[in-house]
């Protein structure tokens, strides 16, 4: 069945098939402040992304301690084979729904 | 952002998420911090934001719960990892975290439950900062415990002078070894000139030891020092900080600069401290000028200005050695100066104490009113938990049929007691804070004028702590019981049940306790608030011996330098008299030296011709100088002989008037018209003055208070520097105001006038203190009713829920709806009457504790009584009828088909 994902758990997805391998909390949320204007506690992305987690959609591990991080560890995240599936499938959803509205919704 | 980032919103991200998730986070912050856009408040944004949305995440069961982490194991740990670091604290951590989920699974419970506590803990905390600021604020001062009053004390009648002859300060500085100095200040009320309009001052010449004895300094300048109190120094002042900021705008250079004081030139050389506050329990100084005063001569007995001493005491003298010290001082001046010390004596009580004595008893009854009205809001929190219990017992059964200890749970009942008893207090918090606001913006002018440090009302750090252990206290208060009783209840029992819980009978009898409790402590409190209610009716239909309706009053100081020929004073009085009383809608107007219940007065020693007192045993009364009509202003009713006219001028027969009470004194029932006084002491020169009338008996200053003695002498004769206006009015004073004021300024524009108020506010501002009792209690009263009610409420309507089922069955039965509403009255009227019974007997209790503040009215007073139960039977019967309507409107066949 595929997975239904939320607007947010999209636009998380999206940010890491952006980051590639170094994702993490500072560039995700920074990726998403860039491109959407909105504000993201460092908390909501976690949560978020622990769900994405328990659903076997995004995979993490621990990283080492750095200076710019007062000597705290990192957690990276990265996309699995399913939750890439699971961002294709909703992104296409969404273009499909869309197709042909772009006048339309410009308009309104 | 360079610099460390805020240290509170990093230490809540350590102690509020657990360490896994906290060194991730705190990590991102770190290093948001270092970003171009980052300032502090983003910084506490996001770790709110980071943290509320990781309770929320778990709230909502998302985390997994063999973590209790909520974010996913770190995935090069074991598995039971986080069972190891299972501290104190993290349990603390996820009962909190459970207790905030049920807080908000049951928003209307919770807000109930927080909404009623906050009420309690609101009213108590404004409560207590009031008491702590009229009470327990110290003083301004250095070491403020050690300063203390020198107050005058009559020791043949035991009763409180408040002045000392300046003579008698002086010599008790020289001598009193307990005491390290001794000071004294004497009202001064002067004008100011310079400028645009006159204003008159509430200044005081102090002895130039008096800032060195407070141990203050100045905030621009200096305060006085001893050399401007030598006889030949310059004349300077000090002002105060009100003073400096609205006549001179706060002006850094005005040190230096000279401004008229009554007509002399005086060199300001310093301000003092906006928070400096002098004298107090008496009008707080504008300014202050030194009082010149040879300490080394001393003051001559014969010709010594009345003061008010104060005095520091040692280091490590207690009051009870310094007033030792003290009687024996003054028994030694009243052995050598008979005629002038004679039944003097002086009583040393702490500075800030007087303000103390002064609130009295109703302070400490006002306190515990509150505190029930917090232990009825505890009462009725206990009783929704204990209601609650129950739905809860099979959630509670489950977790210890799975293993839970029984502590574990009472633990986790306690924490959520915490957090609502946490929230009430934030929320009561808010509540003390807008109350204390709108008091602040609405206090009597004679409490900003004269109460220390009150302009500083508000929550502060002592009531914030006082606050704190109110919600402990209230915690395990209403937390306890139902924490207990939840751990004890028959788990397997409750499991079989199934999803309807009822109530264990035990609680049955302990919920009904409650409703008796807060039955009879509400009683309490109604009955006691309906007896100062009826106190203060009392206290307001007490004739005070004038007509204070209708009309307006003012006072007047004439400076000595422009005034001081007593010729040129009655010019004035009488000039101003003429264009007052011409005045349209004025019916009569005249003056005296100090009006009833202006605060002020005027008492001398008096010889009945005939009479040889011993010297220095001359009888006591107060002293009035009257124009003519001022007892027709007052209506001020006239017994036998004349009041002043005309005839009474300087140069014509000295003659005085006397009220009934001095003429009972002296005369008994003889007449006393035609017999001779002499105001002052035997062997003064004063004058003979011949009695021409008898007056009325006049309340001066207490409206609980007995009239004293009073002597009248015409202003023609003694025209006063300072002298009070009286005007009738034919409509409202209030309108007048204006008029007057033209009225007299046309007399003399230079010439301020201050005080302007109506006699009843006069009379009002007198009643402040019972207005206020009165008001805090009627508040408190209502409270009580309201939480009670609510409290009745929930117990009747539990009941009937628990009673459905036997409803039903009654009602297939044949039982009428009106045997149901019967039933249900019953049960909750019982509980009522015998919490009015219990209430009943703790309000005569709480009557004699009262007798000392009530007025007019007995503490036993039955109609207060039986209204008061009467009050809460109706308000409790009230609160039976909904849930009883429900019981009688309930549908048999639906009721025992769901069974």
């Amino acid at each position: 069945m595929a997975e239904r994902l939320g607007a947010f758990e999209q636009i998380l997805l999206l940010a890491l098939v952006r980051l590639g391998d170094d994702a993490y909390g500072v560039p995700i949320r920074q990726d998403i402040e860039r491109r959407t204007n909105r504000v993201i506690s460092p908390g909501a992305i976690y949560t978020a992304l622990d769900r994405l987690e328990r659903r076997g959609l995004v995979r993490s591990h621990l990283g080492d301690p750095t200076p710019q991080r007062g000597g705290k560890r990192k957690r990276h995240y990265r996309l699995t084979a399913k939750g890439g599936a699971a961002v294709r499938q909703a992104q296409a959803a969404l273009t499909q729904m869309a197709h042909g509205l772009k006048p339309k919704l410009e308009t309104t | 952002m360079t610099g460390r980032p805020p240290l509170v919103p990093r230490w809540l991200v350590r102690q509020l998420l657990p360490p896994d998730v906290g060194e991730i986070i705190e990590g991102d912050l770190e290093e948001a911090w270092r970003e171009p856009h980052a300032s502090r408040n983003r910084y506490w944004r996001l770790a709110v934001a980071s943290i509320a949305a990781w309770w929320i995440h778990r709230g909502r069961g998302d985390a997994r719960p063999p973590t209790a982490a909520g974010l996913p194991r770190r995935s090069d740990e074991p598995l039971n990892a986080a069972k190891a670091g299972d501290g104190l604290m993290r349990t603390f951590l996820q009962d909190l975290g459970y207790a905030a989920r049920l807080m908000r699974r049951a928003p209307t419970f919770s807000a109930a439950v927080v909404l009623t506590l906050a009420v309690g803990i609101g009213a108590n905390a404004a409560t207590f900062s009031i008491v702590n600021l009229l009470t327990l604020t110290p003083l301004n001062y250095r070491n403020p415990e050690r300063v203390a009053f020198l107050l005058g004390w009559n020791t043949e009648r035991g009763q409180q002078l408040f002045n000392l002859p300046l003579s008698d300060a002086v010599d008790i500085g020289r001598q009193a070894q307990s005491l390290e100095s001794v000071a004294a200040y004497a009202y001064w009320s002067a004008n100011l000139n310079g400028g645009s309009v006159p204003e008159r001052l509430q200044a005081y010449r102090v002895t130039a030891n008096t800032f060195a004895l407070l141990g203050v300094d100045a905030l621009r300048g200096r305060p006085l020092t001893l050399d401007d109190g030598r006889p030949d120094a310059a004349d300077v002042v000090v002002l105060s900080y009100g003073l400096w900021q609205r006549r001179f705008g706060g002006s850094p250079s005005v040190i230096g600069e000279r401004v008229l004081l009554d007509g002399r030139s005086h060199t300001i050389v310093g301000v003092m401290p906006a928070r400096f506050e002098f004298p107090v329990f008496n009008f707080k100084g504008d300014a202050w000028a030194p009082l010149k005063v040879d300490f080394e001569a001393g003051v001559p007995r014969a010709a010594s200005p009345s003061v008010v001493a104060i005095a520091r005491l040692k280091r490590d003298v207690r009051y009870s050695q310094a007033q030792a010290e003290l009687d024996a001082i003054m028994h030694r001046f009243e052995v050598d100066h008979p005629a002038t010390n004679r039944g003097l004596g002086v009583r040393a009580i702490e500075m800030r104490q007087l303000g103390a004595e002064n609130v009295g008893p109703v302070t400490w009854i006002v306190m515990a009113a509150v505190a029930f009205v917090l232990l009825l809001a505890c009462a009725n929190v206990a009783n929704l938990l204990l209601a609650r219990a129950v739905v809860r017992e099979r959630e509670l059964s489950m977790r210890a049929a799975l293993g839970a200890a029984r502590g574990r749970l009472v633990r986790q009942l306690l924490t959520e007691s915490a957090l609502f008893s946490a929230s009430g207090a934030a929320v009561g918090i808010a509540i003390a804070f807008g109350t204390l606001r709108a008091l602040r913006a609405s206090l009597p002018e004679l409490a900003i004028t004269t109460v220390p440090n009150i302009l500083e009302l508000g929550v502060d750090t002592p009531t914030l702590v006082y606050t704190g252990a109110l919600g402990i206290v209230s915690a395990l208060a209403f937390g306890i019981v139902p924490a207990l009783r939840a751990a004890r209840t028959d788990l397997s029992a409750a499991l079989k049940t199934g999803a309807h819980g009822t109530a264990a009978p035990a609680q049955q009898r302990f919920r009904a306790a409650l409703v008796v409790g807060e039955v009879a402590v509400s009683l309490v409190l109604v009955v006691a608030a309906g007896l100062l209610v009826r106190t203060f009716a009392g206290l307001h239909r007490v004739d005070p011996g004038f007509n204070s309706e209708s009309v307006l009053t003012l006072t007047i100081s004439l400076p000595e330098y422009r005034y001081a020929e007593p010729a040129q004073r009655r010019r004035f009085f009488e000039e101003a008299l003429g264009r007052v009383t011409a005045l349209a809608g004025v019916r009569s107007a005249g003056f005296i030296n100090v009006l009833p219940f202006s605060t002020y007065n005027r008492s001398g020693r008096y010889v009945i011709e005939g009479q040889t007192p011993e010297p220095g045993r001359e009888a006591l009364a107060d002293y009035r100088v009257v124009s003519p009509d001022y007892f027709r202003t007052l209506e001020i009713p006239v017994d036998i002989g004349r009041v002043f006219d005309s005839r009474d001028r300087e140069g014509t027969q000295p003659v005085v008037i006397v009220n009934r009470a001095l003429a009972r004194r002296e005369f008994g029932n003889a007449d006393p018209l035609g017999r001779h006084l002499k105001i002052g002491r035997r062997d003064s020169s004063a004058p003979w003055r011949t009695i021409v009338g008898v007056v009325g008996n006049v309340l001066h200053s207490e409206v609980k208070g007995h009239p004293e003695p009073e002597m009248y002498v015409p202003l023609a004769q003694n025209p006063s520097d300072m002298m009070m206006l009286a005007v009738r009015t034919a409509g409202d004073p209030d309108g007048m105001r204006d008029a007057v004021r033209s009225a007299i300024a046309a007399v003399d524009p230079t010439q301020p006038v201050y005080h302007v108020k109506t006699l009843r506010g006069l009379l009002d501002a007198a009643l402040t203190p019972q207005i206020a009792a009165m008001s805090m209690m009627t508040v408190f009263g209502a409270l009580a009713l309201l939480l009670a009610t609510i409290g009745i409420y929930g117990v009747v309507s539990y009941a009937v829920s628990q009673q459905t089922r036997e409803f039903g069955v009654r009602l297939a039965l044949g039982a009428s709806p009106g045997d149901v509403l019967r039933l249900v009255f019953r049960r909750g009227l019982s509980l009522i009457l015998l919490g009015t019974l219990i209430g009943g007997a703790g309000a005569l209790g709480a009557g004699r504790l009262l007798s000392d503040v009530l007025y007019g009215v007995t503490p036993l007073d039955a109609p207060t009584y039986a209204a008061g139960a009467a009050l809460l039977i109706l308000v409790g019967a009230a609160a039976c009828y909904l849930p009883a309507r429900r019981a009688m409107r309930l549908d048999p066949v639906a009721i025992l088909r769901a069974e």
